[in-house]
C-alpha cells in the first residue's frame, strides 16, 4: 500500500484505469470533500502542508485524467497500453517477438498485463464505455493450434475486410469503437507453436451509442458463459459475409466471449503467407478492423448486451473480515435524531435515506479476463497491486508466509498436496478479490503439468 | 526501574503466536486506549463488556488504567477488595484470584484501583507476567481499559492485545491525541519487533518530519531503504504489516461527527498507507451522564438510550471480527 505521493493518478483518485470522465469527476468531488481543509479528521494527522499537497495531487490527477490527450500521454509514462483510439501510434510499437506472460507482466507492471481499451467516442452522444482486454497469449490455450496462423490478421487483409464490409454499410462505420492490438506470445513452457504465437491479434470491441456495453465479459461476471457472449460474437453471426462465422469457428479461439476472431475471420484475401511478410506492424492500422467490427455489430444490434455489463461491474468479491456497520449506523443516525429531539437543540438534520458506512472501502476486484491462467507471478502482481505485503496477506488468510512465497514463486515441488493447496489457493484468491475456483483450477493445472513432466 | 528496563519492549511475537500446544487461552484480548483523558475509554470499556456478556460471551474487564482506575464505578459496583496491585505486589499468585463478579452474567472485573504508591508503575517483568497470565484466562474476551497518555505502560498493553481500539471524540484536541497515540504505538511496535534496526526512528522522521518537509509514508522509507539495504527493506516491509487498530468515535452529536470515523480511517490510509479500521460511533447522550451520576452502568440504567445502542453495535462489530 503506497502513500499518495507514490501513487498514480488513478490510485490517488481511487478509480480504476478504465474509469470514465464522470467517474473521475465524482471521485474527485468525494475526495476533496473528504480531505477538505476544514475537515477535523485531518487535524494532527499531518502538517497542513502535507494535506495541501494531497489536495494539489488530487487536482492534478483530475486535470490530467479528464483531458484525453494528457491522459493518453500519462498512460504511456506509467506503462499502460494506449487507450487505443483508432490509429493510436503506440499500437505499432508493440514488439512482435514472442514473450511469455510473465515477461509481459513484469516489464510493464501489473497494469500492462491487462490492457484497458476505450474508444474516443467520435459521436458526442455516445456514452463512453470501458473494456478490459487480455494480452492474447496470457490466455495460454493449453493445446497449440496449428490452424491459427491462417487466421492471423495482417494489415492488408484487415484493411480489405474493413473496406469490404464498410462499403456495404457505409453509414454505420462511424460508430464508436475501441480496438487494442496486443502481441500474442506463447506461454514459455507450454506452447510449442511459435508461428501461431507471434501473430498479432486484433480485437475489436464495438460499441453502440445506446446502452454502454462492455465487450469481453469479465471473469467475475456471474452470468453463465452462454449468456455473456458479448457483442462482437453476436455481430459475427450477423455479419454480411457468411463465411465469417464459419472461419470464426475455425479459428477456434476457445473463449466465446472473445471478440478476437471476428476481425480476423473477415479477411478473405491474403491468407497465410502475408503473415510472414509483415508480422507485427500489421497492428499499425487498428482503425480498419474497428470499422469492420462496428458495422457488423450495427447490422444487428444485440439488445441483451446490457446484462453482461451489469454483471461485470464490481461484484465485490473481496471477503476481508471487516465489520460492515451499514445498517447499524443508519440506526445510529435515527437514534441521534430521536435523542436530540428530546434535548433542547436539534442539530442533526433529518435525512431521507439511511446512510451507508463501510469500515473500509473495499477495493474493486480485478477484472482478470476469461482465459487468463493464474500462475504464481500473476498472483504476486495482484497482491502487489492490492498493496499487500506477504505478511499482511498471511495474517489475513492464515496461510503461512512460506506457503505464500512458494505459491508466488511457482515452486510447485515445495507446495503441499493438491488437496491442501486447493484450500490455500481458494483462500488466497478470495482475499485478493479473485474467483477462487478459477484461480485454483488454473494454478493446479500448472502444478499437474509440472508434476507430470517429472 | 531502570531506563533500559522500561525501554525494553515486550516480546510481541512470542506473546502472539503461542502455538497449538497452548492449554487455555483468551480468545481475543482487546485493548481500549486513546491518548487523551476523559474521552470515555472506561465508559466504553465497561459497557462494551456488558454488551458482549449479554451476547453470551465470557468477558473479563481489566482496569489497566493503573493509578486512575474507576471501571468499578462505571459498572456500578463498589471498589473491590482485590485488584491488580495485589498481583503486582505478589500478594496474590494468580490472576484468576483477582476476578470479582460484576452482577452481570459472564462478566468479571479485575480492578486496578489501589491507593498504594507503586502500583501505578509496575516493573517490566511484572507487566510481562501480568499479560502472560491474562492470556491464559479461559474466557472469550479480555478487555483492557487503558489509561490516558502514551507512556510505555499504556502502549505495551495496547500492542500486546489482539485488537487495539482507539477511542476519540470528534473534536480537534482528541483527534490530535488519538493520532499521536496511534503513531506512538506504531513506533513502539516497530521498535519492539526489530530492535536492532533503527526503523522506528526512520519511520518516525518520515511520518512526522520536524523540518517542515512534507510527511512521507513508511512505504517510502521501505523504497528508500531498498536502494541501500534490500534486506533491511524487506524486514521493515514485514514489520509494517499487522498493525491494524480500530477507532471508535464517542460523543458524536452531528451527522458530520458520525462521518469523522470513516474519514480518519481513510485519511490514515491515504497518507501513510497503513491499515486503520472503523468500529463504530457512540452518540453523545445525557443518559451517560445520568448513569454515571447514579453510579449505574449505562447498559443497565438506560438500555434504550442512543449511546447504549451505539455500544451494542460496537459489540456486534467486535464479534463480527471473529467470524
Amino acid at each position: 500500500m503506497k502513500s499518495f505521493q507514490s501513487q498514480t493518478h488513478y490510485e490517488v483518485l481511487e478509480v480504476s484505469v478504465g474509469a470514465d470522465a464522470a467517474e473521475i469527476r465524482s471521485a474527485y468531488a468525494r475526495l476533496t470533500r473528504l480531505y477538505a481543509e476544514e475537515q477535523v479528521a485531518l487535524y494532527g494527522l499531518v502538517d497542513p502542508a502535507s494535506a495541501e499537497l494531497l489536495r494539489q495531487r488530487l487536482k492534478q490527477a483530475l486535470e490530467v485524467l479528464t483531458d484525453e490527450a494528457r491522459r493518453d500521454a500519462y498512460d504511456a509514462t506509467i506503462g499502460l497500453p494506449p487507450r487505443d483510439r483508432p490509429g493510436a501510434p503506440k499500437a505499432a510499437a508493440v514488439p512482435p517477438k514472442p514473450v511469455s506472460p510473465a515477461t509481459v507482466a513484469s516489464t510493464g507492471g501489473w497494469t500492462q498485463g491487462f490492457a484497458w481499451v476505450s474508444a474516443p467516442a467520435p459521436a458526442p452522444s455516445a456514452p463512453t464505455a470501458s473494456v478490459y482486454s487480455v494480452p492474447a497469449r496470457v490466455a495460454s490455450a493449453p493445446s497449440p493450434r496449428p490452424a491459427e496462423p491462417s487466421a492471423a490478421p495482417t494489415p492488408v487483409s484487415v484493411a480489405q475486410a474493413a473496406s469490404a464490409v464498410g462499403a456495404s454499410t457505409p453509414a454505420l462505420s462511424s460508430a464508436p469503437v475501441s480496438v487494442t492490438v496486443v502481441p500474442s506470445s506463447p506461454d514459455a513452457h507450454e506452447s510449442p507453436a511459435p508461428a501461431a504465437g507471434s501473430a498479432p491479434t486484433v480485437w475489436a470491441a464495438p460499441r453502440t451509442p445506446s446502452p454502454p456495453t462492455s465487450a469481453p465479459a469479465t471473469p467475475e461476471a456471474p452470468a453463465p458463459p452462454g449468456e455473456s457472449v458479448s457483442a462482437p460474437a453476436v455481430a459475427a453471426l450477423a455479419a454480411p459475409a457468411s463465411e465469417a462465422s464459419a472461419s470464426t469457428a475455425d479459428v477456434g479461439v476457445r473463449d466465446e466471449t472473445r471478440p478476437v476472431a471476428l476481425a480476423q475471420a473477415e479477411a478473405p484475401p491474403e491468407p497465410a503467407t502475408s503473415m510472414e511478410s509483415r508480422p507485427a506492424l500489421g497492428a499499425s492500422g487498428p482503425s480498419a478492423p474497428a470499422e469492420a467490427a462496428a458495422s457488423a455489430v450495427d447490422a444487428k444490434p444485440a439488445p441483451d448486451r446490457a446484462p453482461a455489463e451489469a454483471g461485470a461491474t464490481d461484484p465485490r468479491l473481496d471477503a476481508a473480515p471487516v465489520p460492515t456497520p451499514t445498517a447499524a449506523d443508519a440506526a445510529a443516525d435515527t437514534d441521534v435524531r430521536r435523542h436530540s429531539d428530546d434535548a433542547e437543540v436539534s442539530i442533526v438534520p433529518a435525512r431521507a435515506t439511511p446512510r451507508e458506512y463501510r469500515a473500509e472501502p473495499r477495493p474493486r476486484p480485478y477484472e482478470v479476463p476469461a482465459g487468463v491462467e493464474f500462475n504464481g507471478d500473476l498472483l504476486r502482481q495482484v497482491r502487489m497491486a492490492r498493496g499487500l505485503t506477504l505478511l499482511q496477506l498471511s495474517e489475513r488468510t492464515r496461510i503461512s508466509v512460506r506457503h505464500l512465497e512458494n505459491v508466488e514463486g511457482d515452486r510447485y515441488e515445495a507446495l503441499p498436496a493438491p488437496v491442501y493447496l486447493r484450500g490455500i489457493l481458494m483462500n488466497l484468491a478470495r482475499e485478493l478479490g479473485l474467483d477462487g475456483l478459477r484461480v485454483s483450477r488454473s494454478y493446479l493445472a500448472f502444478v499437474d503439468a509440472r508434476r507430470a513432466k517429472g | 526501574m531502570t531506563q533500559e528496563n522500561e525501554a525494553r519492549v515486550i516480546d510481541l511475537v512470542r506473546a502472539r503466536a503461542e502455538g497449538p500446544s497452548r492449554k487455555t487461552r483468551a480468545r481475543r484480548i482487546i485493548a481500549i486506549g486513546g491518548g487523551k483523558g476523559g474521552i470515555g475509554k472506561s465508559l466504553v470499556s465497561a459497557n462494551l463488556g456488558i454488551a458482549l456478556a449479554q451476547r453470551g460471551a465470557r468477558v473479563v474487564l481489566v482496569d489497566a488504567d493503573l493509578g486512575g482506575a474507576n471501571l468499578h464505578t462505571c459498572l456500578g459496583i463498589p471498589q473491590p477488595a482485590v485488584g491488580l496491585s495485589d498481583f503486582v505486589e505478589k500478594r496474590v499468585a494468580r490472576v484468576e484470584e483477582l476476578l470479582v463478579p460484576t452482577g452481570v452474567d459472564g462478566l468479571s472485573l479485575v480492578s486496578g484501583a489501589s491507593d498504594g504508591l507503586d502500583a501505578a508503575n509496575p516493573k517490566h517483568s511484572q507487566k510481562v507476567k501480568l499479560l502472560r497470565h491474562l492470556r491464559t484466562l479461559d474466557v472469550d474476551y479480555v478487555l483492557l481499559d487503558l489509561g490516558a497518555g502514551t507512556s510505555f505502560n499504556v502502549l505495551d498493553f495496547f500492542l500486546v492485545a489482539d485488537t487495539g481500539v482507539v477511542v476519540m471524540l470528534p473534536e480537534p484536541t482528541s483527534i490530535e491525541n488519538a493520532y499521536r497515540f496511534i503513531k506512538a504505538a506504531f513506533f513502539r511496535r516497530l521498535q519492539g519487533t526489530l530492535p536492532e534496526d533503527e526503523f522506528a526512528q526512520r519511520v518516525g522522521t518520515a511520518i512526522a518530519p520536524r523540518d517542515g518537509s512534507p510527511a512521507r509514508s513508511p512505504w517510502d522509507v521501505v523504497a528508500d531503504l531498498r536502494l541501500t539495504d534490500p534486506a533491511a527493506a524487506t524486514r521493515l516491509e514485514h514489520a509494517l504489516g499487522g498493525f491494524h487498530p480500530w477507532i471508535v468515535i464517542n460523543q458524536a452529536r452531528t451527522r458530520a461527527d458520525f462521518d469523522v470515523g470513516p474519514t480518519v480511517a481513510s485519511a490514515w490510509k491515504k497518507f501513510f498507507g497503513l491499515e486503520l479500521g472503523y468500529l463504530g460511533s457512540v452518540s453523545h447522550d445525557d443518559a451517560v451522564w445520568q448513569a454515571v451520576r447514579s453510579r449505574k452502568a449505562l447498559m443497565h440504567a438506560f438500555p434504550e438510550s442512543a449511546a447504549a445502542g451505539g455500544v451494542l453495535r460496537l459489540a456486534e462489530n467486535l464479534i463480527a471480527l471473529d467470524r
